[in-house]
């Protein structure tokens, strides 16, 4: 087993040469790879791609006797893409999805990383396993509780920064009614919420780095800035990368049950996704097509996301293939 | 951890799976396996019926009101209760894959008629005889509820008692030496007093005169004018109107658009998705409040605002009076809870007989005495011929749960006084609040309408409207808009055809 | 020159503690209002004007009633059940899949990738799920909750790209000296893998402590409901009914806080035992050293 092993790369590189000849050898040499990939694959098999049959919902007119295939179609096939894009809101909605998931990545990527260095540079090693303990806290509390948090704090009648600001002689911030601070709050509360669980997975990154580096680096009278920047970034910078793209294919998510929970008619104008229009459209309607035709446009832009950002990324050397 | 110890425990919890999966495969199917042989055939095997409720709060286990009617009709229950946000998952899911539970409830109007259009609710038509104890409870005219495309396709439950009023704080009233408002004049300057004259005597502007949620709390202004909120339809000197077009809803946003002026109205009261505005009102900040009576009469709630205030005294108020009228809010007549089977039971008559024995059996005096109070001398006791809860503080927290089994409603005021001696006046004052009937829930939404967006559309409007956002003198674009755009004229088309043809006018 | 880098190292570790207390303490807050909330009445805490640190007229009656409710208890068991026998299953069949991803001249790896990914993002929707998970026979049972989500692609697809990290001469050492694949897994990749084992396995589990819709869609008995469908009905049951049940418990404040503590302490608790392998270096360290 060890010697074929060993000439694998050497195998595959000259398997382009002759595919037809090497490339069952090369599956047989790998077959105890293929015996443990068995299961997981069965479970996709059965539990992931059984079920897609359902996504042609999405071009009929279903209903709930006569099932999937037997139901008709729809008329014309892309009627529920057109109710969805013919709808007045379509614009708004695109636009609020796209912007507040665009800043939950754009301002959100960064802090958890920021955190995940500061503990691990940390010469107080207690404290700092103190402090992360302390900051995964708010990952477990649901929406529904954080927002009952956010109104004592932010209330404009009864909050408790609205009530310093009255103090303080100034006038009363709507926080969570007005459409100029509504998404701010979307946002910063989303990060707040996880910093210390999204650094769980670079604390996990940062110690797979090989010591001898940081040692080499000390000899060499490196800063710790500078080998943060040399040896902690870059041995990181797989895992970065990894997350980016898979956060990319949910793009078109924007995060349904933090916005369902805080939203209200005063800030639909900036916080109406399309996961909360599909609710409230299928909701009135018991409209399975719809949603199902709205969740494949959101999944061919985010597969289309996550196809390129992992192309662009494999010309760094990252990618998740 | 060593490979032997992985794969002792991986074998171990293999073989727990497949143990547990072993006496649990048999209970999944059982829902459905009412086959004609196996429930009718054998006369010693009860039948079983699943139900599916919506509710608040779980069952507590062995309940006993499960026995007691098990029992007494001979049946086998399954008792599921959800949320009803999950409620309407589980009955597409069950009736999809036709495992749908013998019983269940829908209580929005447009799902009842999308199903009953699938064909995949039970046809009560053949059985209305049977049914006769059962329609004599819940009234023969409220049957329409419970009907589409002229069959019987539910079963609708009583009404239920209207909880909401207005409450107002009295002992600030008192101490602003003011009078309960009875028309929109003195309603606003209440209102004014509340926000401007500090009626806590705290030094501090810092209350509102009115609060509540956004789709209720401005029930008893629009019914002054003798409208409602946008959108319902409802007839007025003799003919058919829709609020939106009708000439005093323009009167009263120029009202209420006063109120919103002065600053006079709680500023965040778009944002009062759940209690919020009970907290503030609690708190002190709010002194008139639209609001439903467990929320605030309730010996507990009394408790906590006096534990705030001992002072603050909350009571009733009679609504103002306007130049059309007087109405807290709109009653849609077709609105009711139904209860419904899957078309599936039909194929087993043995079952579809027990189903309508149940049904009768709640709404007959016996069986509805048991779902209304529980047992005798357990939950409650007759005193001078009337019903009282027992003194045992346990037996009354069991006796709760019991209206989770009234599937045919309830007598609902005898039902409150029995349970709640205390408040009978708060909640006969909030049952009598004249109500406009409107007939929205009569009409089926015409192909290609969005009903969602719609209604943001004139909930948007309607607000800006009234924060000025929007000048009202564009209230015909913002109707022109709402026709065009938002496909409101072909709803209108068809709310009109088919409310004529229901001959609501008469 | 020694000094000058010695302030440096001064000003870098005081930046460091303060920025991290600063996070601590914006994130102990939320947690610190529910324990406060949960013993003090809330009349009370209304009197203090909706928001509270300090607890007064200390109660335990939220906590009293969480332990003599019916259904928390015993909810907390099928939580804690699902927990751990979910978390087994999920880590070694992603194990079981990460690493022969892993490598990189495994043939149709590309492919297989693809169809791990795709699945991330195309789902068959809600009834189709149902459907497949009935005619697996698991309906209503406490397999529900766990089979149909054995596998999270998210967790895979990062340990597998942890394991890709491992020196590669390791593994061909271990071969040089005849060892069999599977045991180079289970005795060489899985102990240098503690890490990404501890991190996703902390995902799963808490995916696991945090199963709601699955307990929903596919259990009808209540006695095997996981605790988020308890504490769900108790945070947000009594508000999602239009009329209120004039007759339904209106559960307290304290009750639904208390109910939120004794949820959430278990997977608070947990982290600072797995905390230490996640320091710099540890792992390599331990099999290198």
């Amino acid at each position: 087993m060890s010697m074929p092993a060993t000439s694998d790369a050497r195998g595959v590189t000259s398997a382009r040469a002759a595919p037809r000849r090497r490339l069952p050898g090369a599956i047989w040499r790998h077959r105890v790879f293929y015996l443990m990939l068995l299961p997981g694959v069965l479970w996709f098999v059965v539990y992931k791609y059984f079920p897609m049959y359902g996504v042609i919902i999405a071009f009929k007119e279903y209903n709930l006797v006569d099932g999937v295939f037997a139901s008709g179609w729809a008329d014309p096939w892309y009627k529920y893409f057109k109710q969805f894009v013919e709808s007045p809101y379509f614009g708004q909605l695109l636009a609020n999805t796209f912007l507040i998931s665009f800043y939950k990545l754009l301002f959100g990527m960064a802090p958890p990383i920021v955190f995940a260095l500061l503990i691990s540079e940390c010469r107080y090693s207690r404290y700092a396993r103190f402090i992360q303990t302390l900051s995964y806290m708010p990952h477990f509390l649901s929406w529904v509780v954080i927002f009952g948090i956010l109104t004592a704090f932010l209330s404009q009648s009864s909050g408790l920064v609205n009530r310093y600001i009255g103090e303080f002689g100034g006038d009363p911030v709507p926080f969570l009614t007005s459409t100029d601070w509504f998404r701010s709050i979307l946002v910063g509360s989303d990060i707040w919420k996880d910093i210390g669980w999204g650094s769980i997975i670079y604390l996990a990154a940062i110690a797979g780095i090989d010591p001898t580096l940081y040692e080499a680096g000390r000899v060499d009278g490196a800063s710790r800035l500078r080998m943060i920047w040399h040896i902690t970034l870059p041995g990181i910078r797989n895992v970065i990368v990894l997350l980016m793209i898979l956060q990319l294919g949910h793009f078109l998510d924007a995060g349904f049950e933090q916005i369902y929970v805080m939203y209200n008619v005063q800030v639909y104008p900036v916080a109406d996704i399309i996961d909360t229009w599909v609710y409230r459209v299928g909701l009135q309607d018991l409209n399975f097509s719809l949603g199902s035709a709205v969740g494949l446009f959101k999944s061919a832009i985010g597969l289309v996301l996550v196809l390129g950002s992992n192309a662009l990324a494999r010309r760094w050397g990252g990618g998740i293939w | 951890m060593n490979k032997k110890g992985i794969m002792t425990t991986m074998l171990a919890s293999a073989m727990l799976a497949g143990a547990l999966s072993a006496c649990s495969g048999g209970n999944a199917n059982s829902n459905n396996q009412g086959t004609p042989e196996t429930s009718g055939g054998n006369a010693a095997e009860p039948v079983e019926i699943s139900i599916m409720l919506q509710a608040a709060e779980p069952l507590p286990d062995n309940y006993f009101m499960i026995d007691e009617l098990e029992e007494r009709l001979g049946v086998k229950l399954d008792i599921q209760t959800y949320l009803p946000d999950d409620y309407t998952s589980k009955i597409n899911t069950g009736l999809a894959s036709d495992s749908a539970t013998d019983i269940f409830f829908l209580s929005d109007r447009n799902m009842f008629n999308k199903l009953a259009k699938q064909g995949v609710l039970f046809d009560f038509d053949p059985y209305m005889d049977q049914l006769q104890p059962t329609v004599d409870f819940v009234g023969e005219d409220n049957l329409v509820k419970g009907q589409a495309a002229g069959k019987q396709y539910g079963i609708p439950q009583t009404a239920r008692a209207y909880q909401y009023s207005l409450w107002a704080r009295q002992d600030w009233l008192d101490a602003l030496e003011l009078a309960a408002p009875t028309d929109l004049e003195q309603f606003q300057e209440v209102l004014g007093a509340f926000r401007n004259d500090d009626p806590d005597g705290n030094g501090k502007k810092d209350t509102y005169g009115y609060s509540g949620r956004p789709n209720e709390a401005l029930g008893p202004l629009f019914g002054a004018f003798g409208t409602t909120y946008p959108g319902y339809f409802y007839v007025k000197d003799g003919a058919l109107v829709n609020s939106l077009y009708d000439p005093a809803m323009k009167d009263a946003l120029a009202y209420i658009k006063g109120l919103f002026d002065a600053d006079l109205i709680d500023p965040e009261m778009l944002g009062n998705t759940k209690l919020q505005h009970k907290d503030k009102a609690f708190q002190g900040q709010i002194g008139m409040l639209y609001f439903n009576w467990p929320n605030i009469a309730r010996e507990d709630k009394i408790q906590e605002y006096k534990t705030v205030n001992p002072d603050a005294e909350w009571v009733q108020l009679d609504l103002p009076q306007g130049p059309g009228g007087q109405y807290a809010y709109y009653d849609d007549l077709g609105a009711a809870t139904v209860a419904a089977f899957p078309k599936s039971v039909e194929k087993d008559p043995a079952k579809v007989e027990k189903l309508i024995e149940l049904l009768n059996y709640v709404s007959s005096p016996e069986g509805s005495q048991l779902v209304m109070y529980g047992l005798e001398d357990v939950h409650y006791e007759i005193k001078d011929g009337e019903i009282v809860p027992v003194s045992d503080e346990a037996a009354v927290q069991e006796a709760a749960f019991t209206y989770l089994f009234q599937f045919t409603g309830r007598d609902e005021m005898v039902y409150l006084k029995s349970k709640f001696p205390n408040q009978e006046a708060a909640y006969t004052f909030a049952n009598e609040m004249p109500l406009l009937p409107v007939y929205n829930s009569f009409v089926d939404n015409p192909e290609g309408y969005n009903a969602a967006d719609a209604s943001r559309y004139m909930e948007e409007e309607l607000y800006k409207f009234l924060y000025g956002k929007r000048s009202l003198d564009e209230y015909d674009d913002f109707l022109n808009t709402l026709e065009t755009t938002f496909g409101y004229k072909a709803y209108m088309d068809a709310a009109e055809q088919q409310l004529t043809e229901l001959g609501i006018l008469e | 020159m020694v000094k000058s880098s010695l302030t440096e190292d001064r000003v870098f570790n005081t930046i460091t503690v303060v920025l991290l207390a600063i996070v601590g303490i914006t994130a102990v807050f939320p947690l610190l209002f529910v324990l406060s909330m949960s013993v003090t009445p809330y009349a009370e805490v209304l009197k203090n004007g909706g928001f509270i640190v300090i607890p007064r007229s200390v109660t335990l009656e939220g906590y009293r009633q969480v332990l003599s409710d019916d259904h928390i208890p015993r909810a907390f068991l099928v939580t804690v059940f699902i927990t751990v026998v979910g978390t087994a299953i999920n880590l070694l069949l992603s194990f079981l899949m990460a690493y022969p991803l892993s490598k990189k001249t495994l043939p149709g790896r590309s492919l297989l990738l693809m169809m791990v990914l795709f699945t991330m993002l195309f789902s068959g929707g809600m009834i189709p799920t149902y459907l497949i998970v009935k005619a697996t026979g698991i309906l209503n049972s406490v397999w529900a909750l766990i089979v149909p989500s054995a596998i999270s692609a998210f967790n895979l697809l990062i340990m597998k790209s942890f394991v890709e990290n491992l020196p590669e001469e390791l593994f061909e050492s271990a071969r040089v000296d005849g060892a069999k694949e599977w045991r180079i897994l289970f005795q060489l990749v899985v102990p240098l893998s503690v890490p990404v084992m501890l991190t996703v396995g902390l995902f799963y589990a808490v995916q696991h402590w945090n199963t709601l819709l699955s307990a929903i869609m596919y259990v009808n008995d209540r006695s095997l409901y996981p605790l988020q469908v308890v504490l769900r009905e108790i945070l947000v049951g009594a508000e999602s009914l239009d009329l209120v049940e004039a007759g339904a418990k209106i559960p307290s404040e304290t009750f639904k806080m208390a109910a939120v503590i004794i949820s959430t302490l278990p997977m608070i608790i947990v982290y600072p035992f797995i905390q230490k392998y996640f320091r710099k270096g540890a792992m390599l360290g331990s099999v290198k050293g």
